[in-house]
C-alpha cells in the first residue's frame, strides 16, 4: 500500500495553531456623550439630579417712585433615574478544561468583557431611542416619510439644538493648508448604524474623517462630519424595522448636545468579573467552572431639548 | 444542577379568553399551563385543559390536552396540536419582526381596519400602519394599539377611534399594510400625539396605553402641520410666555392619567386656550415630509394632592415611579388557544434546561 497524504492520520494533518482568530467587536458610540455620574452606595437606586430653569429678562426699568418689580418665581426640574443590575454568566466543566489546550477560561474572560460593554452601550441605545423626541428627514429624494438624510436635515437639527441652547460636544477643526481638507465646525455628536455610512458618503457637503484637516483628534468611531455635526457609527446603532411611511427600516441618529443625557453607575456596582472555581454552586463532585460578569447601571434624558432622534431611511 | 430542568416559576391566573402575558425570569426550554377549574370535569367540554411548549417548537403553537363532554372519566381526554394561538415567548430587548399584512381599508373616524387576515392579532396587541393610501398621516412610525379583532375581517384601533371622536378624525384609508411590532421597553418612553384639546387644563390623547405618572413633567413636538405649535420644548419656555395664557414656565405636568379599555390620555396643566387647534395633517401634506407630534418625559415632578389635580401636594410629594427605567421582560404570551375557558383558574409552569453545554464545540 502506497503511503500518501491522504492516508495520512488526522491527527498529523492537523495542526492547532494557538493564535486564536479576532472575534468580531461593535463600537461603542452610545455613552460617547453621556454625563458619568456615580451613584453612591447605601443611598438608595434612583438618583435624582435637578436643573433651575431660567428666570425671565427684566428689561423694565423701576419706575420714579422707585417701587420693588414684581417677583420671580424661581423653577426646578428634578430628573430621576434608576440604576438595575444585570449579569451574565457561562459554565464550563472541568473537562473541558483540563482536557483542552486552548484556554478556554482566557477567552471566556474577554467574550464576557465585550459582551458587557456592548450590553451597557446598548442600554443606552434604547433609552435614547425609547425617549427622545424625533425629528423626521425630508430633505432626500427616495420618497420616502422620512426619506435619507441629507444636508438640509443635518442643518435643521443643528438648527433645532442652536434654539434649545444646546453646547457644543466639540470645538472647530480649523482650516488647513492641505489638499482635499475641509474644516469642520463646532459640532454637536451624532450616534448612529453603520448602515447609514452609504447615505453619509451620497450626502452632499459631507466631509469624510480622512478629510479633514487634522485627525488628531478623532476617534476610530468617527466616520466624518457635515456642518456643525460629526458622525460616529456602530454595528449596533438604532435601527426600527419597517418603521417608515413606506415600511422600510429607519435608522435613528441620535444627535447630542453637551449634558443632554447620562450614565449613572453604582460605586460598588461596576463592572465586575467574577469567577468560581469547581465546587461553588451544588457541584459536590467539582465538575464545573463558572465565570460571570456583572454591572449596575442607570440610563437617562437630563435635557430633553438637548438629544433628537434625526429618523433616517434609504439604509 | 444536575437536573434535568431548572425551574424557572410558577403562578396561575384567571382567565378571560383574552391573550395573557406571563412575566418570567428567563428564557423558558418547557411551558406549560392547565386548568385546575374544569379538570376531569363532568359532561363538561374544554379544549385547553393542558397546553404546553417546547422550545423547539415554532413560536405561537401549541400541544394540547383537551376534555370532552361525557360523563365517564374513561372517555374525557384527547390529544391536539396548532400552529397559532398557542405560545410565544418574547424578550423584550429583542423582540420578533413579524411581516406585513394587507389592508383594504382604515376608517379614519372608528379605527377599523379591514383585512382578511388577523392570525396572531389579539385584544392589546399594537400594529403600525404603512402606506395607508388616503391617509398617509397614519402610515409610519405610531404604534397603535388593538381593541377589538373580528377574525378575517378587521380589527380596531379604539384608542385611535376616542380620539377620533374628540374632533381629531382623520380621512379614510383605501389600501396598505399593518405589521404587529412590540414598542420599546425603556421607560419613560415618547409617545406619538394624536389629538389635544383646547383647554384650561389641555388633554392630550394616545394611540396606546401610555406608561406617564401623575405628577411627571411632559414635553412636546409638534410640527407645524400639527397646529399646536405653541406646545413645542416647553422645558426652555420663559417663565412668562408671550402667548398670554398665563401658563407657568418649564414643562407641563401631568395632571390626570387615562389608560382605560379605549382611551389613552393625559390631562396637563397648561392652558391651550388661546393655541392654535390641533389637527392631523391631511394625507398628501403628510407624505410630502413632515415629522410625527410626538410627547417625551422631561423630568419628575411633585405629585398633586390626592383629590385634586391643581393643588400641589403640601410638603411636596415625591414621585419616584417615573424614574428612567428599563422595564425590559422575559414574557410569554398565551394565545387564545391556550389562555383557557372563562373564569378558569390556570396554573403555569416555566422550566429551563440544565446548562451541560457550555461552549459548543468542546
Amino acid at each position: 500500500m502506497s503511503v500518501s497524504i491522504a492516508t495520512l492520520p488526522p491527527q498529523i494533518q492537523q495542526r492547532y495553531n494557538a493564535k486564536l482568530l479576532s472575534t468580531p467587536e461593535h463600537n461603542l458610540i452610545h455613552q460617547l456623550f453621556a454625563t458619568p455620574v456615580e451613584l453612591p452606595d447605601n443611598q438608595g437606586f434612583i438618583d435624582r439630579q435637578s436643573r433651575y430653569d431660567r428666570l425671565d429678562l427684566f428689561e423694565v426699568p423701576l419706575d420714579d417712585a422707585q417701587n420693588n418689580p414684581p417677583p420671580q418665581q424661581l423653577n426646578r426640574v428634578d430628573v430621576d433615574c434608576r440604576v438595575r443590575v444585570y449579569a451574565t454568566y457561562i459554565v464550563l466543566t472541568r473537562q473541558v478544561t483540563i482536557t483542552n489546550e486552548d484556554p478556554v477560561l482566557n477567552s471566556a474572560a474577554a467574550r464576557l468583557g465585550q459582551s458587557l460593554r456592548e450590553t451597557q452601550d446598548a442600554l443606552q441605545r434604547d433609552n435614547l431611542e425609547s425617549s427622545a423626541s424625533i425629528i423626521n428627514c425630508v430633505g432626500g429624494t427616495n420618497g420616502d416619510i422620512p426619506t435619507e438624510m441629507s444636508i438640509s436635515d443635518v442643518d435643521d437639527v443643528f438648527t433645532v439644538l442652536q434654539n434649545n441652547s444646546g453646547e457644543y460636544i466639540t470645538n472647530i477643526v480649523e482650516a488647513d493648508l492641505k489638499f482635499g481638507t475641509s474644516p469642520i465646525g463646532d459640532a454637536y455628536g451624532c450616534m448612529l448604524t453603520t448602515r447609514m455610512i452609504p447615505v453619509l458618503y451620497n450626502m452632499s457637503g459631507f466631509v469624510k474623517k480622512f478629510q479633514y484637516p487634522n485627525i488628531s483628534q478623532t476617534l476610530s468611531t468617527e466616520i466624518g462630519g457635515a456642518n456643525n455635526v460629526r458622525f460616529f457609527v456602530s454595528e449596533q446603532g438604532s435601527v426600527t424595522p419597517n418603521a417608515s411611511l413606506l415600511g422600510n427600516d429607519i435608522a435613528n441618529c441620535f444627535v447630542a448636545a453637551k449634558e443632554a443625557y447620562k450614565v449613572v453607575w453604582q460605586a460598588g456596582g461596576k463592572a465586575r468579573f467574577i469567577y468560581l472555581p469547581p465546587g461553588y454552586n451544588n457541584d459536590p463532585c467539582m465538575l464545573r467552572h463558572t465565570a460571570g460578569c456583572s454591572f449596575y447601571q442607570g440610563q437617562c434624558i437630563t435635557n430633553d431639548l438637548w438629544i433628537q432622534n434625526l429618523r433616517s431611511t434609504g439604509i | 444542577m444536575g437536573a434535568p430542568y431548572q425551574f424557572i416559576g410558577s403562578g396561575y391566573y384567571t382567565s378571560d379568553t383574552t391573550a395573557q402575558n406571563i412575566a418570567l425570569s428567563d428564557r423558558p426550554d418547557y411551558f406549560s399551563v392547565e386548568d385546575r377549574t374544569l379538570w376531569g370535569a363532568a359532561n363538561t367540554a374544554v379544549a385547553a385543559m393542558k397546553s404546553w411548549w417546547r422550545r423547539d417548537m415554532a413560536s405561537g403553537s401549541y400541544l394540547q390536552i383537551g376534555q370532552i363532554s361525557a360523563a365517564a372519566a374513561s372517555n374525557y381526554m384527547y390529544g391536539a396540536q396548532g400552529t397559532s394561538g398557542g405560545f410565544t415567548f418574547i424578550d423584550q430587548t429583542n423582540p420578533p419582526v413579524f411581516a406585513k399584512v394587507a389592508v383594504t381599508g382604515v376608517n379614519g373616524t372608528t379605527g377599523v381596519v379591514l383585512t382578511g387576515t388577523t392570525t396572531g392579532l389579539a385584544v392589546g396587541d399594537w400594529v403600525r400602519l404603512i402606506n395607508i393610501v388616503g391617509a398617509q398621516e397614519l402610515s409610519g412610525p405610531i404604534a397603535y394599539q388593538i381593541t377589538a379583532v373580528s377574525a378575517g375581517v378587521s380589527f380596531t384601533l379604539g384608542y385611535f377611534a376616542t380620539a377620533a371622536s374628540a374632533g381629531f378624525s382623520v380621512s379614510n384609508g383605501t389600501t396598505g399594510y399593518y405589521q404587529k411590532v412590540y414598542p420599546g421597553f425603556m421607560y419613560p418612553s415618547k409617545q406619538y400625539v394624536i389629538g389635544i384639546t383646547q383647554a384650561v387644563q389641555a388633554k392630550v390623547y394616545f394611540p396606546r396605553k401610555n406608561d406617564f405618572t401623575v405628577g411627571e413633567l411632559v414635553d412636546f413636538q409638534i410640527p407645524s402641520s400639527y397646529g399646536m405649535t405653541q406646545l413645542n420644548n416647553l422645558t426652555a419656555a420663559p417663565p412668562y410666555p408671550q402667548n398670554g395664557s398665563g401658563n407657568k414656565p418649564g414643562a407641563a405636568r401631568v395632571l390626570v392619567v387615562t389608560n382605560s379599555a379605549t382611551e389613552s390620555s393625559i390631562v396637563i396643566d397648561y392652558n391651550t386656550t388661546g393655541f392654535t387647534a390641533f389637527a392631523q395633517p391631511v394625507s398628501a401634506s403628510f407624505a410630502s415630509g413632515h415629522s410625527p407630534a410626538t410627547c417625551f418625559p422631561a423630568g419628575s415632578g411633585v405629585v398633586p394632592y390626592n383629590g385634586s389635580a391643581t393643588i400641589p401636594q403640601s410638603p411636596p410629594g415625591t414621585n419616584l415611579v417615573d424614574s428612567f427605567d428599563n422595564r425590559a421582560q422575559y414574557v410569554m404570551n398565551l394565545g387564545t388557544s391556550v389562555v383557557g375557558a372563562n373564569n378558569s383558574v390556570m396554573y403555569w409552569e416555566a422550566y429551563r434546561g440544565d446548562y451541560f453545554n457550555g461552549i459548543t464545540n468542546a
